[in-house]
């Protein structure tokens, strides 16, 4: 299967060919290991040290949202998106 | 002139000036917390930048301008439990930069900060159950380094020196005083509320330490501290920087671990000529004016040439261009600042 991804302006610099992907895959999972092949700087900001999607993190599917073993359709819409939840500092 | 690079909540700025006057460029990775700066032996800088939604990064770049993101930063291992929060400091030491980070450990890169390799000796140190956090988390933030003797800051942990280029750990805080227990409690091995220290890099064993619980010495690599707070009107903050052209010390009082603004508004620097045995108010320029803001440890810097310059949690910068005798703020504002990074 073949989707389109689109990820958030935040990303800009952690991309090199920009926040816009074709990317195969059955799975989210699949297609989110096809974008890290292409991206690899885009694993840590997605996915946390178990491998999980990061907890402000939503990935929608055609407009619901999904975990990594979603089905993908073919001609999907992707979009990463990131949380109302997460935009508070760090600790200083 | 002046080349200031200011790390913020959201995002980094560049600010210079020139006859014109003032100019601030930026935000460089706007949205993202600048935590941290850093340059490596072959002149590359870096900067750690973090987010709640997605982690942390680290950037290179050759001029400050055009960035590039390394592929994979500093990552705890799934089977450790831990997660990645932030990148407090980098830190160059000869042809190794060392990462300290949140949860407290640290890493280091052999190859300018591209690739980046576990501390084990100190990650898994025999103390590591007994570690807790304070206010800014469980985090490793501060390092100094002479030739194979290493010395990081983790809060609220204490100061851990290593004798063997960091192969193995030891806690080194005899003489400082515990946070949050008895006086009479049994002394714990670790447990200690370091916020920043600094040494001389000729007598590298005499260390400069911002405590939660006062302002310390030791002249004996840490195996023993003592108080040096005479003149200061406050002993808790978070800023200690030496100056290695003229041996001036400075730090930044504020109230109280209660209370973390200046003691009645006045944002002063303090200063040491004589090893910390006594301070005083640095220079003159401050505003009378009731500034009731901070300045975290790593908002300060200075060139050792006489130019020094600091950021507040309430996004404002000052500035010494005579080692300490006239300060200035400067006009803009900005962020929560956390970061400050002369360049040079």
């Amino acid at each position: 299967m073949t989707a389109r991804l689109r990820l958030p302006r935040m990303l800009t610099h952690s991309v090199k060919n920009g926040l816009e992907h074709e990317v195969g895959g059955e799975t989210v999972r699949e297609v989110l290991n096809s974008l890290f092949e292409r991206e690899p700087g885009l694993r840590t900001h997605l996915v946390d040290e178990k491998g999980e999607i990061r907890p402000h993190v939503s990935v929608f599917v055609d407009g619901l949202q999904a975990r990594l073993g979603t089905s993908v359709p073919e001609r999907a819409d992707i979009r990463v998106l990131h949380a109302v939840s997460g935009g508070a500092g760090l600790n200083s | 002139m002046s080349r200031i690079a200011v790390g913020t909540e959201k995002g980094a700025y560049v600010v210079e000036n020139d006859q014109a006057g003032w100019t601030v460029r930026g935000p460089i990775f706007p949205g993202w917390k600048v935590s941290a700066f850093g340059q490596s032996q072959d002149r590359t800088h870096l900067a750690a930048v973090g987010s709640n939604w997605f982690g942390v990064a680290i950037h290179r770049s050759a001029d400050f301008e055009s960035w590039e993101q390394i592929e994979a930063p500093p990552t705890w291992p799934e089977d450790t439990g831990r997660s990645m929060s932030q990148i407090w400091t980098l830190h160059t030491d000869g042809d190794r930069i060392w990462a300290g980070v949140a949860e407290a450990g640290l890493f280091t890169s052999e190859d300018q900060g591209v690739s980046w390799d576990p501390v084990k000796g100190l990650n898994e140190h025999r103390t590591r159950d007994e570690w807790e956090p304070g206010l800014g988390g469980l985090c490793a933030h501060r390092l100094l380094t002479a030739e194979n003797t290493k010395w990081v800051a983790i809060s609220a942990v204490g100061v851990f020196r290593s004798d063997d280029d960091g192969v193995t750990w030891e806690p080194k805080n005899d003489g400082v005083a515990t946070v949050g227990a008895p006086e009479d409690a049994p002394r714990p091995e670790v447990g200690y509320c370091v916020h920043c220290v600094a040494h001389d890099p000729n007598r590298p064993s005499h260390i400069w330490r911002q405590d939660h619980s006062g302002v310390y010495r030791t002249t004996d690599g840490a195996d023993s501290w003592h108080r040096i707070e005479e003149g200061l009107p406050a002993n808790f903050g978070f800023v200690m920087w030496r100056d290695e052209s003229s041996g001036r010390l400075f730090t930044i009082p504020l109230e109280a671990d209660s209370n973390r603004v200046p003691v009645e508004g006045k944002l002063r620097a303090y200063i040491s000529d004589d090893d910390g045995e006594r301070w005083s108010e640095a220079g003159q320029g401050w505003s009378d004016a009731p500034q009731f803001t901070g300045v975290l440890r790593g908002a300060f810097d200075g060139d050792n040439r006489g130019t020094f310059c600091f950021g507040t949690t309430g996004g404002k910068l000052w500035l010494t261009s005579d080692n300490g005798e006239s300060w200035a703020e400067l006009p803009s504002s900005f962020p929560r600042i956390g970061a400050i990074h002369l360049l040079t």
